[in-house]
């Protein structure tokens, strides 16, 4: 009872963060164009580079997909948590937030929520439609595998914003912390964002699988352009345990910080 | 005004350009660790697309749309030394849309210099040094001891500097004439970006008649790879120049024109 109590102020939160997603729309439609063109832009590169000779295990069809899937977590379900954690921790006003009935990472989590749900259906919609427009429907793809696509984008997102969360609470103890999120995003880019797993020499793939970073993107991307119920069992474990991970190491950054914080004055 | 008149104001505004490089460079160097972190973070982003057309080229061998690895290596330097010149003295003009909009602008037309260079090189950014910086090693790593290379490098930074710095504040001054135009300035900046640091015959016909007139960045980078390459008559340098330089002279007319709009906010800044 309690926990329905505590999860409903959540819930009233992301409420808040969707109508004010809506509110402010706008916004979102540089992001579209922006989306656009990066989508265009690919799916030319990798029509010349597949003119050149076959890429080992995509096809082109799918390998447009794929970027189509990783471009489009990327804008919908990309978050300002880390500018927004050392924003707070930097100018003290993490301080204020300790006061309130509501765990500061939960409520971070909630209200960021709006924006991203909004996102997700609006850059899902354009996503389909890009793709769609530039080649055709995916090969072999059937509506039974979107719960299972829903789930792993959902752990791909809950991953990446408690990562983020956690590097942006590092302020705590770094006071420069813009390294660690540069070098962070690029490997996301280099280990599934940009390119499939696959296509990595031997060792770097190997290395990679074992690594979080590629369950961010490559993860969800890859089941959405070869799903079979073997890939899902073989996946999801695997990023539910980097989101855990990642959950477990944010409520660690936090609690280990608060306890350096000293509010003086009223 | 006269020939003479002309050289002291031509003398004047060199020294009040020199003057605001070294005020920027100090400001930046002011908090130097923060100014190494951006530096270095902005050349690793760069590593990041070289490590894909590594792999690329790594997967298909040989070519991609007609251009090697070293080739794309060299149009990559081209921009990023490029974009880093010219965002390390123009940045200030993709701030324009903000200025108008704030009424910001005021404080720039009060004193008794050119408005437009003393806006746009009013600021600039810790990140274009890091861009700067990684164009100039790729060509080191790459170009060594290939004299042609690095000619064609240093013609190729200083047109995409003044091109790019010219398509930005082209596209910020629509807001003179249409109000916020902030995401056209960042789109034109990202259509320019694009146009350079992939081969240009993945464009189709429209993009790319675009890329050589509206947005016209690939004169910037594949026009001096072509003449590394010996693709083009020498001569074509000559053309490109001229056709940067007359970008420019329209881009500084326009925002003149634009000027013209410009109503006062009325708000009290100070410029430091």
């Amino acid at each position: 009872m309690k926990l329905v109590r505590q999860l409903r102020k959540y819930a009233v939160i992301a409420r808040v963060s969707f109508s004010n997603a809506i509110a402010y729309r706008s916004a979102l439609f540089t992001r579209f164009a922006f989306y656009t063109l990066f989508i265009y832009i690919f799916m030319r590169l990798w029509g010349a580079i597949y003119r050149e000779g076959g890429v080992g295990g995509y096809s082109y069809v799918q390998i447009v997909w794929y970027l189509i899937m990783t471009e489009g977590i990327a804008f919908a379900c990309g978050s300002d948590v880390f500018g927004a954690m050392n924003a707070d921790v930097k100018s003290g006003s993490i301080a204020y937030q300790l006061g309130r009935p509501t765990h500061y990472v939960v409520m971070q989590l909630a209200s960021s929520l709006g924006q991203v749900i909004l996102n997700t259906m609006l850059f899902g919609a354009l996503a389909v439609t890009l793709g769609l427009m530039f080649v055709g429907p995916l090969p072999g793809f059937g509506i039974g595998a979107i719960p299972a696509l829903a789930l792993s984008i959902a752990l791909s997102f809950i991953q990446n914003y408690f990562t983020l969360m956690t590097l942006g609470l590092s302020s705590f103890v770094i006071e420069d912390n813009t390294a660690l999120y540069l070098i962070y995003q690029k490997l996301n880019f280099m280990l599934g964002m940009f390119l499939p797993v696959e296509f990595l020499p031997d060792a770097l793939r190997r290395a990679a699988l074992n690594m979080p970073f590629s369950y961010v993107y490559w993860a969800p991307a890859k089941l959405f352009v070869g799903y079979t119920p073997e890939l899902f069992r073989q996946l999801i474990p695997r990023q539910a345990g980097w989101a855990a991970l990642a959950g477990a190491l944010a409520f660690t950054a936090y609690g280990a910080g608060a306890r350096r914080i000293q509010a003086n004055g009223g | 005004m006269n020939a003479i008149g002309a050289a002291r104001s031509f003398r004047k505004h060199l020294r009040i350009f020199g003057c605001y490089y070294r005020l920027n460079l100090a400001s930046a160097l002011e908090y130097r660790a923060s100014f190494a972190i951006q530096a270095f973070g902005m050349a690793l982003s760069n590593s990041s697309f070289i490590f894909f057309w590594w792999i690329a080229f790594r997967q298909v061998g040989g070519s991609i749309a007609g251009y090697s690895f070293e080739d794309v290596l060299f149009i990559w330097a081209a921009s990023s030394g490029g974009f880093g010149l010219s965002t390390i003295l123009f940045a200030n003009a993709s701030n324009l849309s903000n200025l108008i909009i704030t009424g910001e602008l005021d404080a720039f037309l009060l004193q008794p210099c050119s408005v437009l260079m003393n806006l746009i090189c009013a600021k600039t950014s810790l990140y274009a040094y890091g861009d700067a910086m990684y164009g100039i090693i790729l060509m080191a790593l790459f170009y060594a001891g290939d004299s042609a290379a690095w000619l064609w490098f240093g013609y190729g930074v200083l047109l995409f500097a003044a091109i790019y710095a010219a398509i930005t504040l082209t596209a910020h001054t629509l807001t003179f004439y249409m109000g916020d135009a902030g995401s056209i300035g960042a789109l034109a900046s990202q259509f320019s970006l694009n146009f350079s640091i992939y081969p240009e015959s993945i464009y189709g016909p429209a993009v790319r008649a675009l890329m050589y007139s509206l947005i016209p960045a690939a004169i910037a980078v594949h026009v001096p790879l072509k003449l590394f390459r010996e693709l083009l008559h020498p001569a074509a340098a000559l053309s490109a120049l001229g056709g940067a330089i007359a970008y420019c002279a329209a881009a500084c007319a326009f925002f003149y024109r634009g000027l013209r709009r410009y109503e006062s906010g009325n708000v009290i800044v100070t410029k430091m």
